[in-house]
């Protein structure tokens, strides 16, 4: 840097640039060395800064569901679609979609297991309920900037909602249109805002975060089913192991290999490379009684009476 | 002569009628079968369950029955059978099933033949505990994220950044040059224009 | 011929005053610029206050305007490499009098970029968990490295060639202006007197950097184009979104600086130095842009148009016939083959229409970041009916301050950098006069008598 110099310093010639006085090779090469050693941690800083400034690893996660004999659970979701009417019969908006909106509090207008009603390829139509599909390659979990939507050894991915910074990468890359996002003050039943939060149980819902289905791993952990397979009157959703090769629909027991071989399960954009833990067997409705043409389901409803003061809706 | 023949003739018709008899009563309900499994019975390794069907009278091996085999099982609240599959007898009066035990403990294999005419089944179990924990399934989401390699970008990222610092160590040695000017030419003040580029000669005033 | 000296007491003069009058004309354009910055503010906090709910955005089409103006912005970032850098390499003495704004453009155009994307966050209180918590994976984070790197870049880059016009402004405005200038001027001067050795230093940091911007700069907008490129949505599952987005960013890079050019060379009289030469040569190299660009969309509509997959033949619909035709036509008939039509014809390759011409592209830049995030977002993935995006006045008054930040800081800029690169420009009269037989081309105007420059 200049000095504003009022020196008196008698002048000195030199030739040209004095090794001294520039920074010479070696001192370049000792600096590089210096600068090397200085950039290397970069790859091992994240988890340094983690470990003391950050929070650590995910927290609030319970401990991996097991079988009797201590192996981990590897939840399977399989949707026999020849049982799937759309709750037609019932006369009813779908009652899987109500029981998980009820049981977990999600906000209107989210339906984090929704039913589609897709159109056969040889005419008529069918149910689809979707939930989130829980993929072994899950374009969610890779694009994360954070590891906010994170995989569990149980094949779920679950969603910290206090990790997430709301970028929205995640439902860009979703495939299936299973991501739901809280825009404002979600309009919730205020007893939700007295729940203890986890990314097992998102209850209460953060704003500026995304949410989805999650396979209710508190209560696939305590054995029981979730709730849209509780929800289900024509007990067409099937929850089980692939571990230990089982699955229930709170009527009957199956083996899980033996019925998706069988029955001729698919999945869904299987082309897709996501590798979905949800199946589904073909049909539409057929085993209770839906004719193939008879179209429309009614549209999912709400039952909040009271939400939180300011909440507002927004339509998906 | 004829009190003789009629003797015979009975004695023949009750002798064949209670063979018919023994024959039928044979081929109709007294279907033996007995369910034979592997003497091990390990998590995640296929084995051979035999069910062998033979006739109860003569001990004559019944072929071409479908049997259905089924195991008990409960999860998440629901008991009952599980059906494993179905598997027709050979000329040996054999059935064979392959059966991956998946579940941990006490596996019960039940089999049911259902006679053509009859309405119960015919059931036999067998039962075995199944050892082992391996973990069979593992879960591959987001572990491994394939065809990249983050220790690629972690070097790529370094190398530029390096170089941006070997171009700060330019600008350091930039000012320190500075310096032995100052020192050189010893001025206390503003250099007048003509310093600022040395190739334009002499200076010139604004 | 005049003497060198008095032309090159004529460039520092020019160079100087920006920096030592300022018209009223000034004061009000700031304070303009200002009152739009402050009422995105003010939007801005609603947004933060009552959530992302009071943007357009929802669950199925979940990025709009501020992404759309991201990657824009970024875009215009590439105007700085193109010209400084490639030009440089490749020893185009042409570029001397631009070079300087077209790093400002770079260096500003990033800081305005970076700021819409923390716009977009739904957390932005959590933004530093992308340091603490960064997943090498994301594309997200590689847009963070790659910018962060690219911005430090640039800035060394324009710092570097701006050292001995610092060092003139040093030791000419000592006394005049606030003395906090003439500090800021002494430290990014870092000692030059002209020496042999700090030209040296200087020539080599230069070098270095000239060199190494361009595959930064290269990355940035590639790694920004795999944000979209690695998701399964089918318009944007396409491998060539990395080549095409560097020549789209190129392409609005170049357009903007025209713009740019055109506005400061008229408010400061710099027609000696940026002649219709400078913009003729920036319009051919935008017209060759516009070409490739034709090119990459032909190549990717033609070929997902021929097999019309599931989804592509939605999104082409509502591209070329429905939703987004005026923007789709727009963007391609006004901001690629007219462009590159107004420079074609002689009669439309003059400063006015250059102009015109990089104004239509610069608007088509933006519209095309805009269909290709929301068009590409509309297309229904599960059998449902699409949904239609429509940016609300946060949106609107937030992207408008954006814009007002870009025009601020360079209006700032200008106040206090020299906006011409006085020691480069003046390097070139002197090579010139030394050699008037060969003198090259684009100088002719700088040369010639008092008058014919135009």
């Amino acid at each position: 840097m200049s000095r504003n110099s009022d020196r008196q310093q008698p002048p000195v010639t030199r030739p040209g640039p004095s090794p001294s006085h520039t920074v010479g090779r070696r001192g370049v090469m000792r600096l590089l060395g210096f600068g090397a050693v200085a950039l290397s941690p970069l790859g091992i800083l994240p988890p340094i800064l983690r470990a003391t400034v950050g929070r650590g690893p995910i927290h609030s996660r319970g401990e991996f569901a097991r079988a009797p004999n201590g192996r981990i659970r590897q939840w399977v979701m399989m949707i026999d679609l020849r049982f799937c009417d759309g709750c037609q019969k019932a006369q009813k908006p779908p009652l899987c979609t109500t029981a998980c909106l009820e049981g977990h509090y999600a906000p209107e207008p989210m339906e984090w297991i929704q039913v589609f009603e897709g159109d056969l390829a040889g005419g008529g139509s069918q149910f689809i309920p979707t939930p989130c599909q829980h993929c072994q390659n899950a374009p969610c979990n890779n694009v994360c900037p954070v590891g906010a939507t994170f995989a569990t050894p149980e094949g779920t991915i679950l969603i910290d909602q206090d990790r997430c910074i709301g970028c929205r990468i995640c439902m860009a890359a979703c495939p299936y249109d299973r991501r739901f996002f809280n825009w404002g003050k979600a309009p919730v039943p205020p007893e939700s805002l007295l729940a203890h939060y986890g990314p097992e149980h998102q209850v209460p819902v953060k704003k500026g975060t995304v949410m989805k289905c999650d396979f209710c791993p508190d209560m696939a952990r305590a054995g029981a089913l979730p709730y849209c397979a509780q929800g289900c009157p024509n007990h067409a959703i099937y929850f089980g192991d692939l571990e230990e090769d089982l699955a229930a629909n709170g009527k009957d027991v199956v083996a899980v290999s033996r019925f998706l071989a069988q029955n001729h399960a698919y999945r869904l954009n299987e082309h897709l490379g996501t590798k979905p833990r949800v199946y589904y067997i073909p049909g539409h409705g057929e085993a209770v009684g839906r004719d193939v043409f008879t179209k429309g389901r009614l549209p999912t409803r709400w039952p909040w009476i009271e939400r939180i003061k300011g909440a507002r809706t927004w339509k998906r | 002569m004829n009190s003789i023949a009629i003797k015979a003739t009975l004695i023949s018709i009750a002798l064949s009628a209670t063979l018919f008899g023994l024959v039928t009563t044979a081929s109709a309900a007294h279907i033996h079968m007995q369910v034979v499994g592997p003497a091990e019975l390990s998590i995640g390794h296929p084995a051979d369950v035999r069910a062998v069907l033979r006739s109860a009278g003569d001990d004559l091996p019944v072929a071409g029955a479908t049997v259905t085999f089924y195991v008990t099982a409960s999860f998440d609240g629901a008991n009952g059978l599980v059906e494993l599959g179905k598997a027709v007898t050979g000329q040996d009066g054999v059935a064979v099933l392959s059966y991956v035990p998946r579940s941990a403990g006490e596996h019960e294999i039940r089999v049911e033949y259902l006679t053509p005419g009859a309405t119960e089944p015919e059931v036999a179990t067998w039962s075995h505990p199944a050892s082992g924990a391996d973990q069979l399934y593992r879960s591959t989401a987001g572990i491994h994220v394939p065809g990249l390699n983050v220790w690629v970008i972690i070097a790529v990222v370094s190398t530029v950044w390096l170089i941006l610092f070997s171009v700060a160590l330019r600008v350091i040695a930039i000012a320190r040059a500075g310096d032995d000017a100052d020192i050189a030419a010893g001025h206390s003040s503003p250099r007048p224009a003509g310093a600022v580029s040395s190739s334009t000669g002499a200076g010139h005033q604004p | 011929m005049e003497e060198v000296g008095t032309r090159r007491a004529r460039l520092e003069q020019t160079a100087l005053a920006p920096v030592l009058k300022t018209s009223r004309r000034y004061y009000v354009w700031v304070a303009f610029l200002i009152a739009v910055i402050a009422w995105g503010v003010y939007a801005y906090s609603v947004q933060l206050r009552e959530g992302l709910v009071v943007t357009g955005m929802r669950d199925r089409i979940s990025w709009g305007l501020y992404i759309t103006t991201f990657v824009f912005f970024i875009g215009i970032s590439h105007a700085g490499t193109l010209i400084s850098a490639i030009l440089r390499v490749t020893q185009a003495k042409w570029r001397t009098p631009v070079t300087r704004m077209a790093e400002f453009i770079t260096v500003v155009a990033l800081i305005c970029g970076a700021m819409f994307v923390l716009v977009d966050l739904g957390r932005p209180d959590r933004a530093f968990n992308v340091v603490l918590h960064g997943r090498w994976q994301s594309p997200i984070i590689w847009d963070l490295v790659s910018i962060t790197t690219y911005l430090t870049a640039s800035i060394v880059y324009l710092g570097l060639p701006m050292v001995p016009d610092l060092a003139l402004f040093r030791d000419r405005l000592v006394g005049r202006g606030p003395a906090w200038r003439v500090w800021v001027y002494r430290v990014g001067a870092v000692g030059w007197q002209g020496g042999a050795s700090q030209k040296r230093s200087l020539g080599a940091a230069i070098g270095v950097m000239m060199i190494l911007i361009i595959p930064i700069a290269v990355s940035v907008h590639t790694v920004v184009s795999w944000i979209f490129a690695m998701t399964l949505r089918a318009p944007w599952d396409s491998t060539i979104f990395g080549a095409f987005f560097v020549a789209g960013a190129i392409y609005s890079g170049i357009a903007m600086l025209i713009i740019v050019m055109a506005v400061l060379r008229k408010v400061y009289h710099l027609e000696e130095y940026i002649t219709e030469k400078h913009f003729v040569y920036l319009g051919f190299m935008l017209a060759a842009f516009s070409l490739i660009m034709m090119y990459g969309n032909i190549s990717e509509y033609v070929t997902a148009g021929y097999k019309l997959k599931e989804g592509e033949e939605v999104h082409l619909r509502q591209l070329f016939l429905n939703q987004f035709a005026g923007f789709f036509w727009y963007y391609f008939v006004g901001g690629l083959v007219l462009p590159g039509l107004i420079i074609l014809f002689p009669w439309t390759r003059n400063i006015a229409g250059i102009v015109v011409a990089a104004g239509l592209a610069v608007v088509a830049m933006w519209v095309e970041r805009y269909f290709i995030v929301v068009a590409g977002l509309r297309v229904p993935l599960m059998p449902y009916e699409p949904s239609n995006y429509a940016p609300t006045w946060v949106e609107l008054s937030v992207v408008a301050a954006g814009f007002a930040l870009f025009a601020l800081l360079i209006t700032i800029f200008v106040k206090i950098f020299p906006i011409i690169a006085v020691w480069e420009v003046a390097e070139d009269l002197e090579l010139a006069e030394a050699s008037p037989a060969d003198g090259h081309i684009a100088l002719e105007g700088a040369m010639q008598p008092a008058g014919g420059s135009q």
